[in-house]
Formats: structure tokens, C-alpha cells, sequence
């Protein structure tokens, strides 16, 4: 493949749960094209603050050049973590709200870098908990990783804390894999709900797969709604705030935010 | 499928801690010489504690559950202290923000290299121990019955409500079962109401914890509670996988001779209904 030729092309959908408000939504997602980075993270909704470490965590890795080994993750955690906790600490919270900030936030999150060797585009991911990556080629699953069976979610999965005590060698931990993409590949960036139901999909019903390709592809945000609606209705997908990020290599450039 | 509707804003579920508050609940417990009235104050208060921090968004509480305390012996009637003292079905955020008091406590927290270290925390306290007068379950069942049929109407498509009953007597006032079990009858859409019982002993006798059926069950009594016990749903036998018991399929929301381990088992894995919006 002659990367030149090619463009890289992203569509993403946020929706909350069933019945709460999309500044409820604790999911979230970030890019940078230019830096070619793209991530998802899934804040845990009994912790602390979980939205913003979320928006935090994605904001800033997305804005990043770097974070793309084990080594460089515990630094720079533990300074995105100080700067989320210092914000409780301006005032007096209620005895609850101090006890629960005192666990701190915690989240899930994966990064995709998609970098454009002369004649290739080569991606590296980097991922903790159970928000994944999904490539994939003529409609087929290539790989799916941190998790790649529908069985294994839902296990309490290991997440990045806030709390600085709680981030020692959270590093070790991390899932960091590489490969090179092919001509028309696309790569999906999902929260765990969906993840799940996507590779659940794949073998059972492919043809709900391919009807949320289809979605993707003409940037449907109504018609996603009403996707995940249906599915949600049909106990097919776990009611929990979705996101879905896909980034596809090749013509045309376009680049569409909904939700 | 039963028991799996999801608990939120618009659907609340319900607790009922019903407690005994006899005059024999002040003797003594377990190995250490605290009383049993003492030892379940303090483990109610830990269990509201901890259903607030589940509801904890930021500085805003969701209003997951409806909590009340019963207490039974001298009187019958609601059990909280303080402010929201005689309230029954108070919403948790009230709860959260109603303490009667806030106690200093000190906390065992990872010191980051492996230890521990201990903090200073406020402990939140609703209700105080009490121990009086007899065991008038029939009369205390009959006080639950009718906050159900208050409640129920009104939350039609809700997770079912649950009552938490603690005793370590029998009856004084009659023979429960006729009332539990039109406890049991009542529900919702997502199925009938659940009613744990967990019986305490001060005599170190053998305890049974979450039975399948009566067999090895030593008395009427034993056998009077395993009886008006429900079944534990599947969200239940995992909350009680997760506290390190294994439980049979079919096995009862039921305890006999409980010692103190086993009344802290009992809350945590009564109040687990986990499927939260």
C-alpha cells in the first residue's frame, strides 16, 4: 500500500445509558489527527470523579507525542492524577463525598498511535481494563485485544487509578501490542458494553455488525440512537454508556463527531 | 428473569433493616465481651455507610434506594436516631446527608509501600443500640407488611424490596409465619419481595448459614425462620461467592446461630442488589 494515497478517516459516537443525561455519560474519547492518536476510556461509575478522570486521561494522552511505552505511563499518571485530585481538595466536601474521593477515580482506557512509515501505516495501542481495540479487514475481525472473547467481560477488570498510592506499577500492567495496517482496515476503539456486543455479534448475528458498519459509515447519529436502543431493548447490549470510535484507512478524508 | 431490573433515579429500590431490640440483645457476643445490640448498631450503620457511597456521584447522592429501620422489643417502630428519627422510606440522600452524628474513627489505609498507616475519618452514626423488653416479631412483621403495601404501589416495576430481619429470640407475640409469608406474596414486576432472617446466638452453639432445605436444621424455630426465608436470587449467591461462601442453588436468605462474621455477611450480602444505572 502506498500510504500517501490514503487517508485516514474517523467517525465516533458517545451516548450515555438508558434514561441519563449525556453530561452523565462517563465515557469518553479524544484524538489528535495531526499526531495521529485516538483513545476511548470508560470511567467506573461507583468511583469518584470518574467523568473527568475519563476527559482527562483521553484529552491528554490524545495531545501527547509520547505514552506509547509501559515505562512512560506511571509518571505521567501520577501527575494527571495529583492535578485531578488537587481540584477536591479546594474546599470542604461532605463526609461522603470525602470518602469516596479518597479512593479516588478510576477508569479504563485504550490508545491507538496510527504512524505513517513511507510506503505503510504501522499502529501501536496501549491499554488498560476492558476498553478495546478492534481491527479489522473485509469485514472480519483480524484482532481484538486486551480482551477478545464475549465471556471475559464483566471480571473487574484492572483499572488506571487517580490515587497516586494506588498507580504503583500500574505500568507493568498496561497491554501494549503493535502491527501494520493494510489497505481499507479499520481499527475500533470501544467502551466495553459495546465491545462486547461486537465481538459477541461477529459470530452470532453478523448482520447486526454489518448494520452498524453501515451506520458508521454515513456518520448516522439518529439512526446509532436507535441502534442501540433496539439492542439494549432486546438485552443483546448491556445498558451502560457507550463509545465507539472508528478510524479507517482510506479515501475519502473526513472527520464527523456526533453525541 | 427475576431480580434483575435495573435499580435507578426513576426506579428505586427498597431496604427494610428489621431488627430485634429485646432485652436479651444485651448480652454478650462472639469472643470479645461487646453486646449483640451494640455489634448490630454498629454493623447497620456500617451497611447504610456503605449503601450512601455506592449512591456517591461527586457531591450528589443518587437516590437508589428508600431505607427503614425497624426495631422491635419494648415498642415496635422506626429505629433511626436524630434528625431522622420516626421517618421510614427515606431516601438515601437524605440518609447521607441526616447522620445523627458523626463520629472520628480511625482507619487502616495502604501506605503505598505496602503497609498500612492510620487515618483519621468521620464515621456517620443513625442509630443506637437498644435492648428492652420482649420479642413481638408478629407485631414487627405486621409494621413491615404495611410499609411494603405503602410502597409498593408506587414503585410497581422496581427491583423488589428487601427486608433484612435480625433476631435472637423467638417470638413473643405469636407464630410469624402467617404475616411473613404475606410479606413474601407481595411484588413487583421484577419479582416477590425478599425476606432474609438471620438469628443470633450468645451460646457458641453450631451455626448454619444460607441452608438449601431443613434437614440439618435443630429445631421448630430454625426451621419456623427457614421457612419464611426466600431463596437466594443469583445476584445474592454471587455477593456471598464474593464474601468467600459458597452457596447451593436454592439455598435460603437464611441464618441460624450467627456469630459475629456472620452478621456482617449477612448485611453485606442482603444489601448487593448490584445492577445500579
Amino acid at each position: 500500500m502506498n500510504a500517501p494515497d490514503r487517508h485516514i478517516s474517523v467517525v465516533h459516537f458517545l451516548l450515555p445509558k438508558a434514561g441519563l443525561l449525556l453530561s452523565e455519560c462517563e465515557d469518553a474519547l479524544a484524538l489528535c489527527h495531526r499526531r495521529g492518536r485516538y483513545c476511548v476510556a470508560d470511567g467506573a461509575t461507583e468511583a469518584y470523579d470518574t467523568r473527568r478522570w475519563a476527559r482527562f486521561l483521553t484529552k491528554c494522552w490524545a495531545a501527547n507525542d509520547r505514552l506509547l511505552t509501559k515505562e512512560e505511563f506511571e509518571p505521567w499518571l501520577a501527575i494527571l492524577g495529583a492535578r485531578l485530585e488537587q481540584r477536591w481538595s479546594r474546599r470542604p466536601l461532605p463526609w461522603y463525598a470525602e470518602e469516596k474521593a479518597r479512593s479516588g477515580a478510576f477508569a479504563a482506557f485504550i490508545g491507538l498511535a496510527v504512524i505513517q512509515s513511507e510506503d505503510r501505516f504501522v499502529w501501536q495501542v496501549v491499554a488498560l481494563g476492558d476498553s478495546c481495540l478492534i481491527h479489522t479487514r473485509d469485514n472480519a475481525i483480524v484482532t481484538a485485544l486486551p480482551i477478545s472473547e464475549p465471556e471475559d467481560f464483566g471480571y473487574h477488570p484492572t483499572l488506571i487509578p487517580s490515587n497516586l498510592l494506588r498507580q504503583q506499577g500500574i505500568g507493568e500492567q498496561f497491554t501494549v501490542a503493535n502491527g501494520h495496517a493494510e489497505k481499507d482496515d479499520s481499527f475500533l476503539l470501544l467502551t466495553d458494553a459495546i465491545a462486547a456486543w461486537y465481538i459477541r455479534m461477529s459470530t452470532e448475528d453478523p448482520t447486526r455488525v454489518h448494520e452498524l458498519t453501515k451506520l458508521l459509515d454515513q456518520q448516522d447519529f439518529a439512526g446509532f440512537e436507535q441502534f442501540v436502543a433496539r439492542e439494549r431493548a432486546d438485552k443483546s447490549l448491556r445498558n451502560d454508556d457507550v463509545a465507539i470510535m472508528r478510524i479507517a484507512i482510506g479515501p475519502p478524508y473526513s472527520q464527523v463527531s456526533a453525541g | 428473569m427475576p431480580y434483575s431490573a435495573e435499580i435507578s433515579r426513576s426506579n428505586p429500590t427498597c431496604f427494610i433493616f428489621l431488627l430485634d431490640q429485646s432485652g436479651s440483645m444485651s448480652e454478650g457476643f462472639g469472643e470479645g465481651a461487646i453486646r449483640k445490640a451494640d455489634f448490630v448498631a454498629d454493623v447497620v450503620n456500617r451497611t447504610l455507610h456503605d449503601l450512601v457511597i455506592r449512591c456517591t456521584r461527586m457531591e450528589e447522592i443518587r437516590s437508589y434506594y428508600h431505607i427503614s429501620i425497624i426495631g422491635y422489643g419494648a415498642s415496635v417502630g422506626p429505629a433511626f436516631s436524630g434528625s431522622l428519627s420516626g421517618r421510614t422510606h427515606v431516601p438515601v440522600g437524605e440518609v447521607a446527608d441526616l447522620p445523627a452524628r458523626l463520629d472520628n474513627r480511625t482507619k487502616k489505609v495502604p501506605d503505598g509501600a505496602g503497609g498500612l498507616v492510620e487515618q483519621q475519618v468521620r464515621f456517620p452514626v443513625w442509630m443506637d443500640p437498644t435492648s428492652s423488653g420482649g420479642t413481638p416479631m408478629c407485631a414487627a412483621f405486621t409494621q413491615v407488611r404495611s410499609l411494603l403495601e405503602q410502597w409498593l404501589p408506587e414503585h410497581r416495576n422496581s427491583f423488589p424490596p428487601t427486608v433484612l430481619h435480625l433476631t435472637d429470640g423467638e417470638s413473643t407475640d405469636g407464630d410469624p409465619t402467617e404475616i411473613a409469608q404475606q410479606i413474601m406474596s407481595l411484588s413487583t414486576s421484577d419479582g416477590p419481595v425478599l425476606l432474609f432472617n438471620c438469628h443470633v446466638s450468645s451460646r457458641h452453639a453450631v451455626k448454619i448459614e444460607y441452608p438449601g432445605d431443613e434437614s440439618g436444621l435443630p429445631d421448630d424455630f430454625a426451621r419456623t425462620l427457614f421457612r419464611i426465608s426466600t431463596s437466594l436470587p443469583e445476584v445474592f449467591r454471587r455477593a456471598a461467592s464474593a464474601v468467600g461462601l459458597t452457596t447451593a442453588e436454592g439455598a435460603r436468605g437464611f441464618v441460624f446461630n450467627g456469630d459475629p462474621v456472620s452478621v456482617a455477611q449477612f448485611f453485606e450480602i442482603g444489601t448487593r442488589p448490584a445492577n445500579l444505572r
